[in-house]
C-alpha cells in the first residue's frame, strides 16, 4: 500500500484529463515499439504491484532498464563523434584527400555498429516498458499522469531520430561529393533528435529522485517544473559526457578485436588507428566526467542532504569505494594504452621514461580518492563521524585535490605524447617548454592550495573552492594547450607513427576498458536507483512492495556482471550480423586510400 | 579451436578485472537494507515505553548517519549534525529566539529543523515527517521522549505534542494528520475524538472553517457531486481532496482519515452523520 498522501495524489492524477491523455500517449509509445501489443489495453490501476514474469519483477526491471540504458547510451554517443570525425574528413577533402577518405572510412566504420545496436535499444526499451507497466501499474499510472504530454512528444522525436539514423547510415555512399553537406546536416539532425529523446527520458528518471512541479501530495502543479526538476540538467550533462566515453571505449574495444583478427598489416594499421582515436576521445571526455558527476551530486545534496549521507556516508558508502577502484582501472588503463602507443613512434624513449612516474602519481591519487569517509554498511551502522583509522582524509577536500591532480597528470602525459617523434624548431622552444611545464606545475600547486584552504573552511566555502579548482585546471589546460600550438608549429618529424605496430597487449587493454566502462555504468545505474532507498518517487510515493529495499553490494555486483555479460553477448551477435551484411573486413580499396602505411610497406 | 581461443583470449584481462570487482564487492560487509517497519504506538503507552520505541526509531531511520552520541563531547561531536548525548539537559531552556523549553525545542527541531540552526552546522536536515524518515505523529512523540531521556526524563504522551503544519496552507496550526481514535468509539464520539468539530458544525446551515454537517448541507453537497449522501461522505472523509467545494480553503482537511479509521468506524461515523441528518 502506498502512503495516504501519495495515494491521494495518485488517485487525483488517475482521474485527470492529463492522465487519460497520458494513457493514450502510452499506447502510442508502445505501439511504436515491437512486442508490446499486449500492453495496449492497460489494466485498471487497481493493484499497486503485480508479478508479470517468472523471475522477480524487481530484478527483471533492473536488468531490462540497465540494458536499455547501455544500448541507448551507445546509439546516442556514436553518432556524435562519428559526425565529428566525418566533418574533420570533409574539411580536409581539398588539402589532404587521403586523410579525408580515411576519416570518412572511420566515421562510417563506427556508424556501421549503429543499426543493430539501435534495434537492440528498441527491443530492450519495449521489454522495460512492458515490465514497468505490468509490474508497477500504480506507479506508472502516476508517472503517466504527471508526464502525459511528454509521453506524446517522446515517440515523435524517437521516430524522427530513427528516420535520420537510417537515412544517415544507409545514404552514406549516395551522399558523397557534392551532397556531402546534406549528409552532415542529416547527421546533425540525428544528434539533435537523439539528444532530445535522452533529455525527455532523463526528466522521468530524475523526477523520481528530485521531484519538482508537484505539491506535497504529489499532485501536478507545473509540468515545466516536473521536467526541469533539480536533478534534470545535471543528469543531462553527466549522461552526455559519459555516453561519449562509453561509446568511444566500445568502439575502441571493437577496433581491438578487429586488429587482433586482422589478416594484413594494412588492416591492422586501420584498426590500430581506430582504437587510438576511440581511446583519445574517451580520455578527453573523461577529463570532464568527475566534475559532471560532482555537479549532479551537489544538486542531489542541495535537494536533500539525505542523498549525500546515503551515497557517501551511509548505506551506499562502500559502493563508492568500488566506484573509485573501477574508475582508477579505467583511467590508468586508458593512460597505459596511451603510453604503450609511444612504442609505435621510433625515438620516443625520452617520453617513455616518464610513464612509470605518471603511473605512480595516478595510483597515489586514486588511493586518496578511494579513501572512505565512513565505513558504514548500513544506515544503522553509520556513526556520523569520520573514518576510524583514516580520520579526515576521507573528506571532500583531499579527494578533490586528488582527482583534479590526476587530471593534471593525464594532461601532462598527453603533452609528452605530442612530442614523441618530433623536434621543436622554433627559436624560443627551450624557454617556451620551461614556461609550459612551469604553468602545469603551477596549476597543480594552486589546485592543492585551494584544496587545503577548503579543508579548513565551512562546507559552503569548500564547495566554492572545488569549483575554483576546476576553473584553475581548465585555465591551466587552455593556456598550456594554446602555448603548445605555437611551440609545435613547424616541428620537425623525425619518426612517423607506425600504425599497426601497437603490441597485442595494448589491444587487450582496449577490450578490458570496454568491459570495465560497461560494468561501471551498471554500478552507477544501481547507485542512482538505490539512492532513493524505498521510494519510487522520493518523498512522494513510497515503495511498499514485498521486495522493497536494497540487495547487498555483493549481490548487486553479481547482477551487474550478469547484465554486462548479456550486453556484450547481444552486442557481439549484433556486430556479427552487421559484419555479415557488409562483407568480411575492410576492402582493399579502402585500405589503400587510408594513407596510414608508408608506400614501401604497402608494396 | 584456435578460432575460439583467438576470440576469447583478449577477454581474459577484462574477466580478471571484473572478477576482482565482484570479489571485492563480496569481500566487504554484506548488508541487505530493508525499509524500517512502522511501530504500533498507541495512546496508552507511557513516556518511558515511548522513549524505548524512540530509540529504535532513531537507530533505524538514519538519524545516526549525521548525529553522534558522544558522552561528554558537548554539542559538537564528530558528526555532520550536533551530538545528541545530553541534548535534553543542554536545551532545558530551549534556545534563544526559538523554543522556550526542551520539548518545544525538540519538536521544532523535528518538524522544522531549519528554523533554528546550531552554530557551526549547515541546514542539511530534512523534516522528520518527510522523506526518508517519514515519521508519523506518534513516532515523533516517541523520538521526543527518547531525546528527552538523553540528559532528562521522558514525559510526553501521545496527543500532547502539536501536530506538524499542513504544507502550503495559511492555517499552519491545522492538523496534517488525523488523531488516533479508540477502536470501539461510536459515531458521536468519533466526531469529537477525531477533531471534526474543530472545523465543522452540525448546526443547520452553520459553516465553520469546513462545510456544515447538517442534513440539508450534506444532501445539497452530495447532489452537487451527483453522488449518494453515503458515498459522498465516505469520499469526503477518506479522500477530501477529490472534490473541492467552493468557498472553502483546499488542503486543510487531513488526508489520512482513511488510513486511521477502520471500516467499522467509518461506517459508524457515516451512519451517525446521516442519522443526524435524517432526524
Amino acid at each position: 500500500m502506498a502512503t495516504p498522501s501519495a495515494r491521494k495524489g495518485v488517485r487525483m492524477l488517475e482521474r485527470s484529463p492529463a492522465a487519460s491523455a497520458a494513457r493514450a500517449a502510452t499506447v502510442l509509445i508502445v505501439a511504436t515499439l515491437p512486442g508490446l501489443a499486449a500492453a495496449q489495453g492497460l489494466p485498471p490501476p487497481t493493484p499497486d504491484y503485480a508479478a508479470p514474469a517468472l523471475v522477480d519483477s524487481r530484478l527483471a526491471v533492473w536488468v531490462a532498464a540497465q540494458l536499455h540504458l547501455m544500448f541507448a547510451a551507445f546509439v546516442l554517443a556514436v553518432p556524435m563523434f562519428a559526425l565529428f570525425i566525418e566533418y574533420v574528413g570533409w574539411r580536409a577533402r581539398k588539402t589532404d584527400p587521403a586523410s579525408a577518405r580515411r576519416h570518412d572510412w572511420l566515421a562510417h566504420e563506427m556508424a556501421s555498429l549503429l543499426p543493430i545496436a539501435y534495434s537492440l535499444t528498441a527491443i530492450t526499451g519495449a521489454a522495460l516498458g512492458f515490465l514497468l507497466f505490468t509490474a508497477y501499474p500504480r506507479f506508472m499510472n502516476y508517472l503517466s499522469g504527471v508526464f502525459g504530454p511528454t509521453f506524446i512528444v517522446y515517440p515523435l522525436f524517437f521516430i524522427a531520430e530513427t528516420l535520420c539514423l537510417y537515412f544517415w547510415y544507409y545514404g552514406w555512399e549516395r551522399m558523397q561529393g557534392e551532397r556531402k553537406w546534406l549528409h552532415l546536416v542529416l547527421g546533425l539532425a540525428l544528434n539533435v533528435f537523439g539528444t532530445v529523446v535522452m533529455f525527455i527520458a532523463d526528466a522521468w528518471a530524475t523526477f523520481m529522485m528530485t521531484p519538482g512541479g508537484v505539491d506535497a501530495q504529489g499532485q501536478l502543479v507545473s509540468l515545466y517544473d516536473a521536467v526541469w526538476n533539480p536533478g534534470w540538467m545535471p543528469l543531462n550533462v553527466h549522461r552526455l559526457i559519459a555516453n561519449i566515453t562509453f561509446g568511444a571505449l566500445l568502439c575502441s574495444g571493437y577496433a581491438a578485436y578487429r586488429f587482433l583478427l586482422a589478416r594484413t598489416r594494412a588492416e591492422r594499421a586501420l584498426y590500430d588507428w581506430m582504437g587510438y582515436t576511440g581511446n583519445l576521445i574517451a580520455l578527453f571526455t573523461m577529463l570532464f566526467l568527475p566534475f559532471a558527476g560532482y555537479y549532479f551530486g551537489f544538486e542531489l545534496f542541495a535537494f536533500s542532504a539525505t542523498y549525500g549521507v546515503t551515497l557517501m556516508g551511509g548505506v551506499l558508502s562502500w559502493l563508492f569505494i568500488i566506484q573509485a577502484i573501477v574508475i582508477a582501472t579505467l583511467f590508468i588503463g586508458a593512460a597505459y594504452y596511451s603510453w604503450l602507443g609511444l612504442l609505435r613512434i621510433p625515438g620516443s624513449e625520452r617520453q617513455q621514461a616518464w610513464s612509470s612516474v605518471f603511473n605512480v602519481l595516478l595510483i597515489g591519487g586514486f588511493m586518496v580518492w578511494a579513501t572512505p569517509h565512513t565505513m558504514a554498511a548500513s544506515l544503522e551502522e553509520s556513526t556520523g563521524g569520520f573514518h576510524p583509522v583514516l580520520g579526515a582524509l576521507g573528506v571532500m577536500a583531499p579527494k578533490m585535490i586528488a582527482v583534479t591532480l590526476i587530471l593534471v597528470v593525464l594532461y601532462g602525459s598527453y603533452l609528452l605524447y605530442r612530442r614523441a617523434g618530433k623536434v621543436i624548431t622554433v627559436s624560443w622552444g627551450r624557454t617556451g617548454e620551461r614556461i609550459q611545464w612551469s604553468l602545469v606545475g603551477l596549476t597543480g600547486l594552486v589546485i592543492t592550495a585551494l584544496g587545503i584552504y577548503g579543508y579548513f573552511a565551512p562546507a559552503e566555502v569548500r564547495i566554492q573552492t572545488s569549483i575554483w579548482q576546476i576553473v584553475v585546471l581548465m585555465a591551466g589546460i587552455v593556456a598550456t594547450f594554446i602555448l603548445d600550438q605555437f611551440l609545435m608549429r613547424g616541428a620537425r618529424t623525425v619518426a612517423d607513427v607506425q600504425w599497426g605496430g601497437m603490441p597485442g597487449r595494448g589491444q587487450y587493454v582496449l577490450v578490458a576498458l570496454a568491459v570495465v566502462i560497461v560494468w561501471l555504468m551498471g554500478l552507477m545505474g544501481y547507485a542512482r536507483s538505490g539512492a532513493r532507498l524505498n521510494w519510487h518517487v522520493f518523498g512522494i510515493m513510497e515503495d511498499t512492495s514485498a521486495g522493497a529495499g536494497l540487495p547487498s553490494l555483493g549481490e548487486a555486483a553479481l547482477v551487474i556482471t550478469l547484465i554486462t555479460a548479456i550486453f556484450f553477448a547481444l552486442l557481439a551477435v549484433g556486430f556479427y550480423i552487421s559484419a555479415l551484411a557488409r562483407g568480411e573486413g575492410a576492402d582493399a580499396a579502402e585500405l589503400e586510400s587510408a594513407g596510414l602505411l608508408a608506400e614501401e610497406e604497402r608494396a | 579451436m584456435n578460432g575460439m581461443l583467438r576470440l576469447f583470449t583478449p577477454a581474459i584481462p577484462a574477466a580478471v578485472a571484473v572478477g576482482f570487482f565482484v570479489s571485492f564487492a563480496n569481500w566487504i560487509p554484506q548488508t541487505h537494507w530493508t525499509p524500517p517497519k512502522k511501530l504500533a504506538l498507541t495512546a496508552d503507552l507511557t513516556p518511558a515505553e515511548l522513549a524505548r520505541a524512540g530509540a529504535t526509531i532513531v537507530r533505524e531511520r538514519g538519524c545516526m548517519a549525521c548525529h553522534t552520541m558522544e558522552p561528554g563531547a558537548g554539542v559538537k561531536g564528530g558528526g555532520r549534525g550536533p551530538n545528541l548525548d545530553g541534548i535534553a539537559a543542554r536545551r532545558a531552556q530551549g534556545a534563544a529566539g526559538a523554543a522556550a523549553n526542551a520539548v518545544d525545542y525538540l519538536v521544532q527541531s523535528l518538524y522544522e529543523p531549519g528554523a533554528h540552526l546550531v552554530e557551526g552546522y549547515p541546514n542539511i536536515m530534512p523534516p522528520a515527517t518527510g522523506a526518508p524518515a517519514k515519521l508519523g505523529y506518534e513516532e515523533v512523540t516517541a523520538v521526543v521522549n527518547y531525546l528527552q531521556s538523553l540528559g532528562g526524563t521522558a514525559s510526553v504522551k501521545i496527543g500532547e505534542l502539536p501536530r506538524p503544519a499542513v504544507a502550503g496552507t495559511a492555517a499552519a496550526a491545522e492538523p496534517a494528520t488525523a488523531p488516533a481514535v479508540p477502536a470501539a468509539a461510536g459515531g458521536a464520539q468519533l466526531l469529537t475524538d477525531m477533531g471534526c468539530v474543530a472545523c465543522h458544525s452540525s448546526a443547520p446551515g452553520q459553516q465553520g472553517i469546513g462545510p456544515a454537517l447538517d442534513a440539508d448541507s450534506i444532501r445539497t453537497a452530495a447532489g452537487e457531486r451527483r453522488m449518494s449522501p453515503e458515498a459522498y461522505l465516505i469520499e469526503s472523509i477518506v479522500e477530501p481532496g477529490a472534490y473541492q467545494r467552493e468557498g472553502f480553503q483546499a488542503g486543510l482537511m487531513p488526508a489520512d482519515y482513511g488510513a486511521k479509521l477502520t471500516a467499522a468506524q467509518l461506517k459508524s461515523l457515516v451512519d451517525y452523520l446521516l442519522g443526524e441528518a435524517g432526524s
